[in-house]
């Protein structure tokens, strides 16, 4: 187990090192110069080669990246000349916003694709399983975009129940995280559903029940279990779906959080702030797909890990 | 299986049917729109801003579906940009299957040192979301038709590859590869005429999969001003138009949403009826 | 008994009529697809919702109408007073829990016992089928199929079942491993003198175990009465068929006979004998009339036009 984890690790390494040559090269592929951008349209040569020596543009590439690397290993992830910050400072302090709105997304969506998904499994056929389906196939057809453009039209124009946008109180947060979690949560109804059609299919359930254990312990304590190790493979792969998810949410509902500050470096061209936040975001994939792993591992005893 | 019984299947299966029909008059609408539209898709008619829809009353003088910001034909956007739209989800969809399929069967048909360095390209690819890629791609290389089908197929084969890779090495060493190797049959041949075969309806529904994805990546992309230019129109770039008239002219919004909605559901409800038409417990 | 799916209706279990003394072992013989395992879940009550239905017929345990009680009450018969063994230890354990806790949650439910208690009870129980009380915290996976089977058996006895239900219990192992399993199920029997239902279409297994036996084909019994005289005298000519059809190892060799066509499908049974379409000795009367259970002596029926003197 402790070998597997290190060559996980190791691995895990090499991955977030092409990642950052990737964002550190993609960055700078483009023909815009972001010390002039930065100095201003009517700045004059010389301010603007000033402004590259002072962003550290007017070393040799490799050595910027070396620079930007070591930087990075001692927790500095350099500055962000949209923002006028240090990139560090400015994810501290937009993650608590985006970290809202996905965590209680994932949550809501967890929370009710396990219960809704169990419920449809264990009645086939019924008018909740036909909602589930139902539920499963739609949410996994619509752009996020678009629902988010519909709620707004639904909740805050036509019936005002809640504000268009902004941080204003826990109200405002209950649109953008139906959003953000709504595609988890119709994928997860399907995979928990047939999952648990499944497992109810299986000897060991009529086994525990002819052990004399009653109809809702055999389903919620035993199948439950069964039926769960789909989603939890699947966990790493609903976390980027996340994040993505935010990118567009926050931009949606205008919410300044790290997806509004990701585009914001983007259309400023602001590089270490783009680097900086997909190495994070690798960062943060690599940990949450090994976390997966290690609750896989725990769960089904069959799977050693690897 | 023979093509009778798939067929026989096909037709049977509800979700099948109802997938495909709806595919089928989107895709015609869609390629014959050229045809029969009233209006410059691209072009509007300031005067004509905003129009709310007539539903059909004026037929297709008229604007079905209304006009956007810049007076423009909602229902000819709609079916022009359905164009677009589908023809970047299937040229996307098909280059990443191919690669996908060909880097699954070589990685698992050889193993050893090659699956190692292939695999961990993938690794790699997959490290970032697609959106996220796409997206930073696209700002730092400008927003072409070309660069958008690049960016979105670097990461949409990795899915398929890894895919291919587990579904073949479970059968490698079945006995009909042993067998067809026993006869003497080269690499590529074992690898074209009994593992490909063997994928392809795991493909097919892969393939269904990600050809609905696709688009609903777009729609996010041009949302965030990163698909195709405008005034092109894609339903993403319509949509992403509406957002500033949400609350007085929602139909600019809700039609291209429907569309765009009623096309993924078609894909998916496609790639279930496959799953079904070819699973191996099927006895009809 | 009928089992309903999407507009089909597939008569599983018809009129069929055993009765089981205490500490008796009654074999139930038949072609799979021929409604012995409906039949134990029947027993149990334990068929699956929804798709099954007892369109008639009770079954009563210690005079007590089985269909007439509760879940609540049904829950405390299951796995207390009676208990099963299922066909397919590979499948009938679940891969995420310890054998301990499979073997231990019987306990805990019926005799109240806690955590601590039912463990040492447990690891007695795997004693007693031959496994080792080390074993208790292992997994599933962590056995082979006939180390899962007395797994299965350690279950089903936990409690002292009056009445156990062995469903195939030995057909997906080993011959060597159906022997041991077959040796340590007589020892239980006897020890814990248990009722034994024994569901097979081993006869060999029947012979060695059990003494009565019932036949079933296409959901009905066929031939009902003591293991000597059904085997010795069959009188149904399915049995006759089933009796004829192993081979013996000892004495001279005698020709095979195997017997022709498919088991009935419970969907599209056949009008009168369910037999008749793969009888060999078929008459008119067999293809229209059903024929009904006839004593031929006091611990032997059959149910066929045609028998055999």
């Amino acid at each position: 187990m402790l070998r597997q984890l290190g060559k996980r690790l190791i691995a895990s390494v090499i991955v977030l090192i092409a990642i950052s040559i990737f964002s550190f090269a993609l960055v700078r592929l483009d023909g815009a110069d972001p010390a002039r951008m930065l100095a201003g349209e009517l700045a004059s040569d010389q301010e603007v080669e000033d402004m590259r020596v002072r962003m550290g543009l007017d070393k040799p590439v490799v050595q910027q990246y070396l620079t930007y690397m070591n930087n990075v290993l001692h927790g500095d992830l350099g500055y962000s000349w949209a923002f006028s910050m240090p990139v560090s400072e400015l994810f501290a302090i937009r993650i608590p916003q985006t970290l809202r709105i996905s965590v209680l997304g994932i949550l809501w969506a967890c929370v009710f694709s396990i219960i809704l998904g169990v419920i449809a499994g264990i009645h086939q056929g019924s008018g909740v399983d036909f909602f589930a389906m139902f539920f499963a196939v739609v949410g996994q057809s619509m752009s996020t975009v678009w629902l988010g453009f519909m709620l707004i039209l639904i909740f805050a124009v036509k019936l005002g129940w809640l504000p268009v946008q902004g941080v204003q109180g826990a109200r405002s947060l209950i649109m953008p995280c139906l959003c953000v979690g709504f595609g988890t949560a119709a994928h997860q109804t399907r995979l928990m559903r047939s999952g648990m059609v499944d497992v109810l299919r299986e000897d060991y359930v009529t086994a525990t029940r002819a052990r004399g254990i009653s109809r809702n312990k055999t389903y919620f304590k035993y199948a439950l279990k069964n039926a769960l190790l789909p989603i939890v493979t699947n966990i790493g792969g609903q976390i980027g779906r996340l994040v993505s998810g935010a990118v567009v949410v926050e931009n949606i509902f205008n919410l300044p959080g790290m997806g509004q500050a990701l585009i914001t470096g983007i259309n400023q061209r602001d590089y270490q702030l783009v680097q900086s936040f997909l190495l994070f975001t690798a960062a943060l994939l690599v940990v949450c797909n090994m976390l997966a792993d290690i609750v896989y591992t725990i769960i089904d005893p069959r799977i050693t890990f690897n | 299986m023979k093509l009778s019984t798939v067929l026989r299947r096909m037709r049977k299966n509800r979700l099948f049917m109802i997938g495909f029909c709806l595919l089928l008059i989107l895709i015609l609408l869609c390629s014959s729109a050229k045809l029969w539209i009233h209006w410059n898709p691209e072009v509007g008619s300031l005067r004509e801003r905003l129009i709310p829809p007539d539903y059909f009353t004026d037929g297709l003088q008229g604007h079905p579906f209304g006009t956007d910001a810049l007076g423009r034909d909602v229902l000819s956007r709609l079916f022009v940009g359905g164009r677009i739209s589908l023809r970047i989800a299937v040229i996307v969809t098909v280059i990443s299957m191919a690669l996908g399929a060909l880097v699954g069967m070589v990685s698992a048909f050889y193993g050893g040192i090659i699956d190692m360095v292939l695999m961990r390209i993938c690794d790699i690819l997959a490290a970032l979301p697609q959106m996220l890629m796409a997206l930073t791609i696209i700002a730092f290389l400008g927003n072409s038709m070309g660069v958008l089908i690049f960016t979105l197929t670097v990461s949409g084969w990795v899915g398929t590859a890894r895919l291919v890779r587990s579904a073949v090495l479970a059968m490698k060493n079945k006995e009909f590869i042993s067998a067809s190797r026993v006869l003497g049959a080269s690499d590529w041949r074992i690898i074209w005429k009994e593992l490909f075969p063997n994928t392809l309806t795991q493909l097919l529904i892969d393939a269904s999969g990600h050809l609905g994805g696709t688009i609903l990546v777009e729609t996010n992309l041009s949302y965030l001003g990163l698909g195709i230019a405008p005034p092109t129109p894609t339903w993403g770039n319509m949509i992403a138009d509406g957002r500033t008239y949400l609350s007085s002219c929602p139909w600019i919004v809700v039609f291209p949403g429907i569309a765009l909605a009623l096309t993924v559901l078609g894909f998916n409800f496609l790639g279930d009826g496959i799953r079904d038409v070819f699973d191996p417990k099927n006895t009809d | 008994m009928e089992y309903r799916a999407g507009g089909a209706v597939a008569k599983a279990v018809n009129g069929v009529n055993l009765v089981i003394n205490k500490g008796e072992a009654l074999g139930i013989v038949g072609e799979s697809g021929a409604g012995k395992t409906t039949t134990a879940l029947s027993i149990m009550n334990l068929l699956p919702d929804r798709v099954s239905f007892v369109t008639d017929g009770d079954i009563f345990f210690h005079g007590e109408s089985i269909f007439k009680k509760s879940d609540r009450e049904m829950e405390h018969i299951r796995g207390k007073s009676i208990s099963m063994v299922f066909a397919n230890p590979l499948s009938s354990l679940n891969p995420l829990f310890t054998v301990g806790h499979q073997i231990a949650m019987g306990i805990m439910k019926h005799e109240g016992l806690g955590k601590r208690e039912a463990a040492e009870r447990t690891a007695q129980l795997l004693e007693t089928v031959g496994i080792a009380r080390y074993r208790l915290d292992d997994y599933p996976h962590q056995f082979s199929g006939g180390m899962r089977q007395r797994v299965g058996i350690a279950a089903a006895l936990a409690c002292n079942p009056e009445l156990l239900l062995c469903d195939e219990p030995t057909t997906a192992l080993d011959v060597t491993i159906q022997a041991q399993i077959l040796e340590l199920m007589k020892k239980l029997q006897k020890e814990f003198s248990t009722s034994l239902v024994m569901i097979t279409h081993n006869l060999g297994i029947v012979a060695e175990l059990c003494q009565q036996v019932a036949v079933m084909y296409g959901g009905e019994i066929v031939e009902y009465g003591t293991v000597e005289e059904v085997f010795t005298n069959p009188r149904h000519w399915y049995t006759y068929g089933l009796v004829h059809a192993i081979p013996n190892l000892t004495g001279p060799r005698e020709e095979l006979q195997a017997i022709p066509g498919l088991v009935a499908n419970a969907k599209n049974l056949p009008q009168g004998c369910k037999f008749h379409p793969r009888c060999s000795h078929c008459t008119e009367k067999c293809k229209t009339e059903a024929p009904a259970m006839t004593k031929i002596t006091e611990s032997h029926q059959a149910a066929c036009w045609v028998m055999e003197d």
